[in-house]
């Protein structure tokens, strides 16, 4: 976890919390006093141990005072009595002016560890907040049907089998938060699954002042997220392919080829090195070289998942880590040409956002009971990446027919 | 433009130490409040708070312990606990012992949160437990500073809590604090300490303290009959002379102590007229050594021991001093309560075991009781506390009706016959002196000398017989007896001329009117007192220690007869004082108010003080609402014939510089107080405080709650914001921006 403290940026809607803008009400004394007594729906007041034993204790001292008739008594009643009423007091000033929100998360890799990010502010303008906690969980949006029980579940079971998805954590304000001043946590998560996961702020919490009461309030901030397949270990066996590409083709992109490409105007911080100066002493202005890259032809990958081939949910998933890893090793060579799942239209990978646009499609997919006709065209004939199941566990890749990777 | 601020606040460390420091401050106050009872644990508490205060300035000094000593503490404290519950006749201050073994344990030994945790309900015991034993002024001061510190403790235990949350704990990291200085830690703490929120938390303070007050005052009490308290267990030595047995000499070593014995607190003094004479204990058996509370009259007291809260006189006063009288007496003072005389209620604050030896429960109709006329009320045991109880209908008389006792001494003359009361008493004893011929040959000689062997009333032998006494004998605290073989102590003295002290010549007295054949008893107690200037109450100090006689007068009655030199006068002195209203103004008087009004309103506020609380509070605030209203009817009618009076231009221009002046003023007041406000604040915080700055963001707030979003209202947005957090030299003028600011502000507040 991680905190860093900064002013406020600038108040929005999407704020919760008991300083949130939107939540702001016109004071009224009486609806002070009705929220003191019954307390708004999802705040939440219990006692701790110190504070039942200071309950009990008060208790104690209590019935000693009616006993004896002793104001010594009476008067340390009352005192503990206030004490617990100032400790609500503080708790109320702790929470007032305080409201959080969820940075919107990125897309999750499953395996993958990555953080989930809370800013919280404090709008007071002269008090600080202190201690407080946000409890967060994440589970799959689609979890996985419960296995059917051998024998009949009791409630203990029904229950761990419902939590056995979700993953819980709490991230603690451990430092005080300045009046007007701002702060963002990070809880650190790692997904399992791949598909679409909730992640929930479930409730901010706080024993401050004294660890008598526990206040927590309650709150509805959920967002969805994709979770991208976990990337898996796979065998690489490209000799067999090589011969389908014919590397070292020129192509009309800019690179760091050897080619002459063309020339442009001089930019800061290019290279001095790469400055023609023929050209620039004819022109009269610095002109730069530019070079073509080296290309190689590239891959199609081509993923049908008919449900009556993959009919294991391991190796299924093994697949989507497998084609998505593969995806990324392709693009990353500048080898990946396009994808096609399940017969759709070939999605061409020009640009990080394409491949971010696969992943996410691999994020939801599952089997389906017929593959539509591929849209692949005559120029991907050829390099061509099909997948299919390889024994019970494993996934194979082929080039055109040709074992090519496996996993 | 956000900037960011580095936040002033201690870490982990000092937060420690903090915790240090405010753990033993609660432990030393807790052991302070062990100073107010009467224990012999004295000296423990001072070793503890020695060491309790050595390791709070050294926190180091517990690593310097051999691990193998913190392993035995605690079974040495369980083995020495042991010793102790044997080896003591009280359980009580066996575990208050106990409790300051702990305590110390626990504040000098390193701590997390459990331990805090042990270490404030320790603290708490003993806090409670001394004040309930104690009653004391003190008390209440000690538990507002426990109070703070224990607050602030838990507050900083909190804080710890929250910040070490997930972290290892290693004895390293535990420890680390200690090596950090005094110096270094109170300049951070001087550094993060905010003044606002250093009166937000005093502030909240009073508020506890508030709170808790009106928590007392509406907490619904009621009584129960089967109390048990915590004095049971704990027994305590008289320190005063006022028990069943009167030595020679035990009052007068009272009447160099100063401190105050009792304070009486009257609703109405106006009757008090004479210096009063508050009677304790009544001596009837004379013994060689003195005289003392005779075994038949101790065997009453215990007969009549029932437990109660009232005692109503069979015969109420006949002439009664107005009000209710309220008495507040010492812990150690006597187990006899203090009696100016007759009264007609008595009531104590709590249900107590008490002894009379007055006849109760036979209805107004029944014959006097026979030991009556003793006026005698005590408790069962010396109270470890304040005792307090109120008396109504207080007679102010130098005698106590007795009709009951000539006849209980006519049937004992005549042999017992007609004696039909199971409780024996004889009441010849109050005829009986020093025995022996060569007493009873002196006796007889100064009682002739004294009446000129006529046969006198008792009033004029005892007028005779003081005058006597005065002749022959000084005053004097240090009185010496002449040596004599064969005659007592007080024939002696009698027979001499050597000076002496009130009980010499109270006894005196007794013995030469019972020689002359007057039934004749000492009395002890207090004579006199001082009002006190503040809360109007008479302070009886325990320096007006006094004894004195009753001599029945053959018929219905005991005649007071004080024969000792200077108390006639001191009296007279005394009841001009009282005439004129004579106050005690001074600092200590001042100090001890406090003391009546802790009694009054804290200590002795019980179910009856609460009903008398909420009626005088229902009465005051009807009475101030009808006040209230009757002046504004007042002002509007005068409002009213001020309007209705001609206006003239003279007077027209006269009100309106009047309403002009006066909002000129305050308006420059107003400007002056914010323009001292800005100089303060530029003056403390020279570098921190600008004010340019500081408006820019007052007005960012305000045009961020009108909401508007139009171009011009963007545009003064961007120049504030830049006023607020930009560097000087980016800034555009301030008053315009200012301007435009207000002018944005109008704009959107009119398109509402």
């Amino acid at each position: 976890m991680n905190a860093a403290t900064t002013a406020i940026s600038s108040p929005g809607l999407d704020w919760q919390g008991p300083g949130a803008r939107s939540r702001r009400r016109e004071f009224r004394w009486h609806t002070l006093l009705w929220a003191l007594v019954f307390p708004p729906k999802r705040h939440r007041i219990s006692l701790t141990v110190p504070g039942l034993f200071l309950m009990g204790l008060a208790v104690g001292i209590g019935t000693a005072a009616y006993n004896t008739a002793s104001n010594i008594l009476f008067i340390t009643l009352s005192l503990l009595l206030a004490c617990l009423l100032l400790s609500g007091l503080l708790s109320w000033f702790n929470f007032m002016g305080i409201c959080w929100r969820m940075r919107p998360p990125g897309a999750w890799r499953a395996g993958h560890e990555t953080l989930v990010t809370v800013e919280v502010e404090n709008r007071k303008n002269w008090l600080p907040t202190y201690s407080l906690w946000f409890e967060l969980a994440t589970q799959p949006r689609h979890p996985p049907g419960p296995e059917k029980p051998e024998k009949e579940m009791r409630m203990r079971d029904i229950l761990a089998a419902a939590e056995k998805h979700v993953t819980r954590g709490r991230i603690f304000l451990r430092e005080r938060l300045e009046p007007r001043g701002a702060t963002s946590l990070d809880w650190g998560v790692k997904p399992t699954r791949r598909g679409e996961a909730v992640i929930e702020l479930g409730a901010v919490g706080s024993l401050f002042p004294f660890g008598f009461l526990r206040k927590n309030i309650g709150t509805a901030l959920r967002h969805t997220v994709l979770v991208w397949p976990a990337q898996v270990e796979y065998q690489w066996k490209g000799a067999v392919a090589a011969h389908a590409g014919s590397s070292g083709q020129r192509t009309a992109r800019a690179g760091t080829g050897d080619d002459l490409l063309a020339l442009r105007k001089y930019e800061q911080g290019d290279s001095h090195r790469q400055i023609h100066w023929k050209a620039s002493a004819r022109l009269g202005q610095l002109m730069i070289r530019q070079f073509a890259a080296e290309s190689h032809d590239g891959y199609v990958l081509r993923l049908d998942t008919p449900a009556a081939s993959w009919t294991r949910p391991e190796q299924f998933e093994l697949l989507c880590g497998f084609a998505g890893t593969l995806a990324e090793d392709l693009y990353a060579a500048g080898r990946l040409r396009g994808v096609s799942v399940n017969g759709g239209p070939l999605l061409e990978t020009r640009r990080i956002r394409d491949l971010e646009a696969l992943l996410d499609e691999l994020a939801r997919l599952q089997p389906v009971e017929k593959p539509g006709p591929g849209h692949a065209g005559p120029a991907t004939t050829k390099n061509i990446i099909t997948f299919a199941p390889e024994g019970a566990r494993g996934v194979t890749a082929y080039a055109d027919g040709q074992q090519t990777a496996s996993a | 433009m956000p900037t960011a601020s580095k936040p002033r606040q201690l870490n982990l460390d000092e937060l420690r130490r903090l915790n240090w420091l405010l753990g033993g401050a609660m432990a030393l106050v807790s052991l302070w409040t062990v100073f107010f009872l009467d224990l012999e644990a004295l000296g423990l508490v001072g070793v503890a708070g020695a060491v309790i205060l050595a390791t709070m300035v050294w926190p180091t000094i517990p690593q310097r312990v051999p691990p193998l000593v913190w392993e035995l503490a605690v079974p040495a404290i369980i083995v020495t606990m042991a010793a102790d519950f044997y080896f003591s006749p009280d359980t009580l201050p066996v575990l208050i012992r106990l409790a300051i073994l702990l305590v110390l344990y626990r504040a000098v030994s390193y701590r997390r949160k459990r331990e805090d945790l042990q270490l404030i309900v320790l603290s708490l015991f003993l806090v409670v437990v001394a004040g309930v034993l104690t009653v004391a002024l003190g008390f209440a001061f000690l538990l507002l500073l426990f109070t703070a510190c224990a607050l602030g403790f838990l507050f900083v235990i909190n804080l710890i809590s929250a910040s070490e949350t997930g972290m290892a704990h290693t004895p390293q990291l535990e420890t680390g604090w200690t090596r950090l200085g005094w110096g270094q830690f109170f300049a951070r703490l001087r550094a993060v300490i905010d003044w606002r929120l250093l009166v937000f938390a005093g502030v909240l303070f009073a508020t506890v303290v508030a709170m808790s007050g009106l928590l007392f005052l509406i907490i619904p009490r009621f009584e129960l009959a089967t109390g048990f308290f915590l004095d049971r267990y704990i027994t305590r030595k008289s320190r005063t002379g006022f028990t069943e047995t009167v030595r020679f000499g035990s009052v007068s070593e009272l009447i160099r102590d100063q401190s105050v014995a009792m304070r009486v607190d009257l609703s109405d003094a106006s009757g008090l007229r004479e210096s009063p004479y508050w009677r304790l204990v009544v001596l009837d058996e004379y013994t060689p050594d003195g005289f003392k509370v005779s075994a038949q009259m101790k065997a009453q007291l215990l007969r009549s021991q029932r437990m109660t809260q009232t005692l109503r006189s069979r015969k109420p006063p006949l002439h009664p001093v107005g009000g209710t009288w309220t008495f507040y007496i010492e812990p150690g003072v006597s187990r006899f309560l203090p009696l100016p005389g007759s009264f007609a209620n008595l009531r104590l604050r709590d249900l107590a075991p008490l002894q009379t030896t007055y006849t109760q429960n036979r209805g107004t109709q029944a014959p006097e009781g026979l030991l009556d006329g003793t006026r005698l009320v005590a408790l069962r045991t010396e109270a470890m506390t304040m005792t307090a109880f109120q008396l109504d209908g207080v007679e102010f008389s130098g005698s106590i009706p007795d009709s009951a006792f000539a006849r209980l001494l006519r049937v004992w003359n005549n042999g017992g016959e007609g004696q039909t009361d199971d409780r024996n008493y004889d009441a010849r004893i109050m005829l009986k002196g020093p025995v022996g011929s060569a007493n009873e040959a002196v006796l007889r000689r100064v009682v002739r000398e004294i009446t000129d062997g006529a046969t006198l009333p008792a009033d004029e032998f005892a007028r005779r017989a003081t005058a006597w006494l005065q002749g022959r004998h000084a005053y004097t605290l240090a009185a010496k007896l002449p040596a004599g073989a064969g005659k007592d102590d007080i024939v002696r003295w009698l027979d001499s001329n050597e000076p002496g002290f009130c009980e010499y010549f109270a006894a005196s007295l007794a013995v030469l009117a019972r020689a002359a054949g007057h039934p004749a008893r000492v009395v002890a107690g207090f004579h006199g007192g001082v009002l006190n200037g503040f809360e109007n109450y008479y302070m009886v100090r325990n320096s007006d220690a006094h004894a004195w006689v009753e001599i029945y007068d053959g018929k219905s009655a005991w005649m007071r007869a004080d024969p000792t030199p200077g108390a006639v006068a001191a009296a007279a002195e005394a009841a001009t004082q009282a005439a004129r209203q004579e106050q005690d103004s001074s600092w200590s008087a001042r100090v001890d108010s406090l003391r009546v009004l802790w009694y009054r309103r804290i200590v002795n506020f019980d179910a009856r003080t609460q009903v008398q609380m909420i009626e005088q509070m229902k009465s005051f605030t009807t009475d101030s609402g009808t006040v209230l209203r009757a002046r504004l009817d007042e002002f509007s009618k005068r409002l009213k014939a001020w309007l209705d009076r001609p206006w003239d231009a003279a007077r027209t221009g006269r009100t309106a510089g009047l309403v002009a002046g006066i909002g000129a003023l305050g308006w420059m007041v107003v400007r002056l107080g914010q323009w001292g406000w800005v100089r303060w604040q530029m003056w403390r915080r020279p570098r921190e405080f600008d004010p340019v700055r500081r408006t820019a963001g007052k007005w960012l707030g305000r045009i961020a709650e009108c909401g508007v979003r139009s171009a011009e209202c963007r545009a003064v947005r961007e120049d504030l914001r830049r006023l607020r957090y930009g560097r000087r030299e980016t800034w555009p003028e301030p008053r315009g921006v200012f301007k435009r600011a207000r002018q944005a502000r109008k704009v959107a507040r009119s398109r509402r």
